[in-house]
């Protein structure tokens, strides 16, 4: 019988150090620092964008720009860093081997290919059996984009931004910014500013996208913003599964993502949008990381159905709600989030449910770990309009505490408008049980070991709820990024 | 920027030449420097604090002073109590003619501090002007802020604190402010009652702050009840700060008027303290209540429980925002949150925002909400014994309620608001449901 003294508590785990930090040495072209009309128009110049585009771009600025002058960056989340100075950020940077734009993988920069490589996103042709399509978005812009002939064939739309904009002009005007609109808020006007390229995807009515779509972000550019913006529309009747990923390198000062994600689900239509967030989460001492600033939303119509799936394991900072409109008779909306916050990560995250459809539902389950010296906040809004007649909503929040510096926080806000709805939330905080931890150790596994599988099996729920191999790089991520949290 | 219109309707009513004690008078000018600076809450949304409250019809309303002066009320309720110590604060004035102390508690008024004037320095310290608008406006305009102190820890005390608006001035505002201390060892039941004899068309503002001061060991049983029918404007702030295993509990019902807000907050400062908050509010027609309920732990092994129901009909509004807030050392916490709202009418709306903020990790919190209408089973069950539906909806409302009733475990107070329940909930709005 060991006695507890000679219970081992070193385990052989890989780094711990954030692996995806390397920079790639490659060419950049960048626009002057700051921001200001001409920027904007620089911007929509360097894209060839049609003029109704850079009109859009103006009035989103010049919104901005008013807003910015009253202050009215948001100041209601649980979240502390100095101020931005939006004058020092480069609002362009671009890969210069792009500035052509290459007409297949192999007039794409090998140096730009052996990052994706190294990032392991199945990027190339060869991988194509991989089973995903994948547009990959280096700083600004998209560098390559792999789509099967057979979805070609089906009509589905997959893209980056900017194409979509000089080929999909109708559907671009009719969509963009009908979920997010340019005033939303402060960071999403910035981002209809100087968006510099994204996603878009369409699925036509009554299709199945067969494989799962995919972009992979990565801010490379010492200095830079980046600001993408996704639009995916699923046409009446249609399916598509999306995932997100994404990395920065190792800096010491902080970078700025303000990326606007608008979901549009037609008629008895569904999106499953998921996302692993692996930003740079500063250093261990807390300095650099990126300030995650982002607007996602989508907009359900009747019958449709919406599902939100995050791991949030990155940044320094994380402001992101996910939200669904249902504003559709029967529509249904889901939010499963898993939040991380280690170090001196800070989230504040959740999501918002508008009910406006008769017999809406939405599920919310939402699982914060707060380690270190993190703060994790839970903010959640479930709002019941007059005319949302028998609409449900149950919300379930768990938040664990490890370690006595860090903090969490839960702040739900319920609005109901309408007598015949039924909403219940529940919640709770707590640290891992030590009669759990106990149990683990006495069967020889270390407390690492069996903190980890504690907060695996308690994320569960959420973590199902991803595509397989993302939620194989899920438990992997969680399991790296809470080294050195526990003991 | 602090409007000028309204800081010149409000420096009306301010006196600065009071003579209160030294201590006191300090608390009124810092008051009236936190007023200058802040005014009155926001109507737009932007504070956390006040986001659903429209403050808009009270930057527009313009109200008058009230002076001391002795009127014959008629308090049945309480007029039967003779042994229970008794103080009436009729417009804001301390009135010495109709209360009862007897000389087992000392009470004193600012004017004129000897036994109490070592309270003076605590003054003000649980209930702070910077925290919040409305306190700060109630330190600045306070008539007459009175100090009690219960000390004989042999028997339970009783204590009625009945906060009265007289409706002889129109528009009138009152600011009734209390200290009051509770001996090491002592045990106390302690009744607050807001009691409005306004007509429908006199708008009143009453803002009523108690400091409420719980040495080592001591408990005390609250129970609170605002029934208001009038369309005044009433916030209430209680402020408690507890010391070594107090106790606090508490038990509230509020029928409320045009705009009311109760406000509790305990600070659990000493270790083994416990404080319960549960409450019962009902709203009808255009009303709106709110309630602000929060408990912060500042040391470890307290624990806390908060459990608000409410029953909304009409086009009224509720709001329920409660909040835990553990800090870093208090470790062994256990705080629990629950907020039921029974919905009644297709126009009412509640809002809930039960929020837990921890920055401890061996703790153990919880908390949940529902809002929904009458549960079709338990109706259907009824009905299929022969109770008409009407009859079944009052019964279900009632015994919804009667939990938190039962808790004031007070004869005389179950009595009357059992009373009161059977007379009202029949006539709810509860138009355009089911």
């Amino acid at each position: 019988m060991p006695t507890p003294e000679s219970i081992s508590r070193t385990t052989d785990l890989p780094d711990t150090e954030y692996k995806w930090g390397f920079t790639t040495e490659i060419d950049t072209e960048l626009a002057p620092k700051g921001i200001d009309e001409s920027i904007v128009k620089l911007i929509s110049n360097k894209k060839g964008e049609p003029q109704w585009m850079l009109d859009w771009r103006l009035r989103a600025f010049r919104h901005w720009e008013k807003i910015n002058k009253d202050h009215k960056e948001p100041t209601w989340a649980k979240v502390n860093y100095p101020p931005i100075d939006y004058q020092d950020i480069y609002y362009y940077a671009a890969p210069k081997s792009m500035t052509n734009s290459p007409k297949s993988l192999d007039d794409v920069d090998p140096e730009m290919i052996a990052t994706f490589e190294k990032l392991g996103i199945p990027i190339h042709e060869r991988e194509k059996l991989a089973g995903v399509a994948v547009d990959a978005i280096f700083d600004s812009v998209s560098v390559a984009n792999t789509l099967d002939d057979q979805l070609k064939d089906m009509g589905i739309i997959f893209c980056s931004f900017n194409d979509a904009v000089k080929n999909h002009p109708d559907l671009i005007k009719k969509y963009l910014g009908s979920v997010v609109p340019y005033s939303d808020n402060f960071f999403a006007s910035l981002n209809s500013a100087v968006f510099s390229d994204g996603s878009f995807a369409y699925i036509p009515p009554g299709v199945r996208c067969p494989i799962e779509l995919m972009t992979y972000f990565r801010i490379n550019t010492e200095g830079s913003g980046q600001f993408e913006r996704t639009l995916i529309i699923a046409d009446k009747g249609a399916y598509v599964s999306y995932l997100e990923g994404c990395t920065a390198p190792f800096r010491k000062t902080s970078q700025l993502h303000a990326a606007v994600v608008e979901l549009v689900a037609l008629d008895d239509s569904e999106i499953k949008y998921s996302t692993v967030q692996n930003w740079f989460p500063g250093t261990k001492e807390g300095e650099g990381g990126v300030y995650n600033f982002v607007t996602k939303r989508g907009k359900a119509s009747k019958n449709s159905k919406i599902s939100w799936t995050q791991v949030e394991t990155g940044s320094a900072i994380t402001w992101k709600y996910p939200s669904v409109i249902l504003q559709g008779d029967n529509s249904v909306g889901e939010f499963y989030s898993v939040a991380l916050a280690n170090n001196y990560q800070q989230a504040d995250t959740g999501t918002k449910m508008i009910h406006i459809g008769k017999n809406t539902k939405s599920t919310v389950v939402s699982k914060g770990i707060s380690a270190g010296k993190g703060q994790n906040t839970y903010r959640g809004q479930i709002k019941i309009m007059p005319t949302a007649d028998g609409a449900m909503n149950h919300t379930q929040c768990d938040s664990l505490l490890i370690g006595d510096k860090c903090g969490a926080h839960t702040v739900p806000y319920i609005e109901v408008k309408n007598s015949s709805a039924r909403l219940e939330h529940e919640a709770s905080t707590s640290k891992v049980s030590a009669d759990q931890l106990f149990y683990l150790m006495s069967r020889g596994l270390s407390e690492e070991e069996a903190n980890h599988m504690i907060i695996t099996g308690w994320s569960k729920d959420v973590i199902k709820e991803l595509p397989f191999e993302f939620s194989l790089e899920a438990t992997q991520l969680l399991k790296v990024s809470l080294e050195g949290a526990v003991g | 920027m602090v409007s000028d219109i309204i800081l010149n309707r409000f420096k009306n009513l301010y006196e600065p030449n009071s003579k209160f004690d030294k201590k006191i008078k300090e608390i009124k000018f810092d008051g009236w420097k936190n007023f200058n600076n802040h005014g009155l809450p926001p109507s737009d949304h932007t504070s956390e604090l006040w986001k659903y409250t429209n403050f808009s019809k009270l930057y527009n309303s313009e109200f008058s002073k009230t002076s001391k002066k002795d009127l014959e009320l008629e308090f049945t309720l309480f007029d039967k109590r003779k042994d229970w110590n008794t103080i009436y604060i009729v417009d804001g004035f301390y009135d010495e003619k109709k209360s009862i102390i007897s000389n087992e508690i000392v009470l004193e008024n600012a004017l004129n501090l000897k036994n109490l004037k070592y309270l003076s320095n605590q003054f003000g310290s649980i209930a702070i002007n910077s925290e919040n608008e409305m306190i700060a406006l109630n330190s600045s305009l306070m008539q007459d802020p009175i100090l009690v102190s219960i000390r004989n820890s042999n028997k339970i005390n009783n204590l009625q604190i009945i906060i009265v608006n007289s409706g002889e001035n129109s528009q009138s505002s009152s600011f009734p402010r209390l200290f009051v201390e509770f001996s090491p060892n002592t045990k106390s039941n302690i009744v607050e009652m807001y009691v409005n004899f306004a007509d429908n068309t006199n708008k009143n503002l009453t803002v009523p702050v108690i400091e409420y001061f719980l040495r080592e060991k001591s408990e005390v049983s609250h129970k609170r009840i605002q029934i208001d029918q009038g369309n005044s404007y009433y916030f209430q702030f209680d402020r408690i700060l507890q010391n070594e295993e107090s106790r606090f509990k508490s038990t509230s019902f509020s029928f409320s008027g045009l705009l009311s807000r109760y406000d509790i907050h305990s600070d659990l400062h000493g270790i083994n303290s416990d404080c319960s908050f549960h409450g019962l509010y009902i709203t009808d027609k255009n009303q709106h209540q709110e309630n602000e309920i929060s408990t912060t732990h500042s040391v470890e092994r307290c624990s806390s429980d908060q459990m608000f129901k409410g029953i909304l009909a009409g086009k009224s509004r509720a709001i329920f925002s409660g909040k835990v807030l553990v800090k870093k050392n208090a470790q062994k916490t256990r705080a629990f949150q629950k907020d039921l709202n029974f919905l009644l009418s297709k126009a009412a709306e509640v809002d809930t925002k039960p929020s837990l903020e921890i920055y401890a990790d061996d703790v153990e919190c919880s908390h949940g909400a529902t809002a929904g209408n009458i549960d079709k089973n338990m109706l259907f069950y009824l009905q299929s014994r022969g109770i008409n539906k009407d009859q079944a909806t009052s019964m279900l409302i009632r015994g919804f309620a009667q939990e938190i009733i039962e808790e004031f475990q007070d004869e005389l107070l179950i009595e009357y608001l059992e009373k009161l329940l059977d007379e009202k909930i029949p006539n709810l709005d509860i138009e355009g449901i089911m």
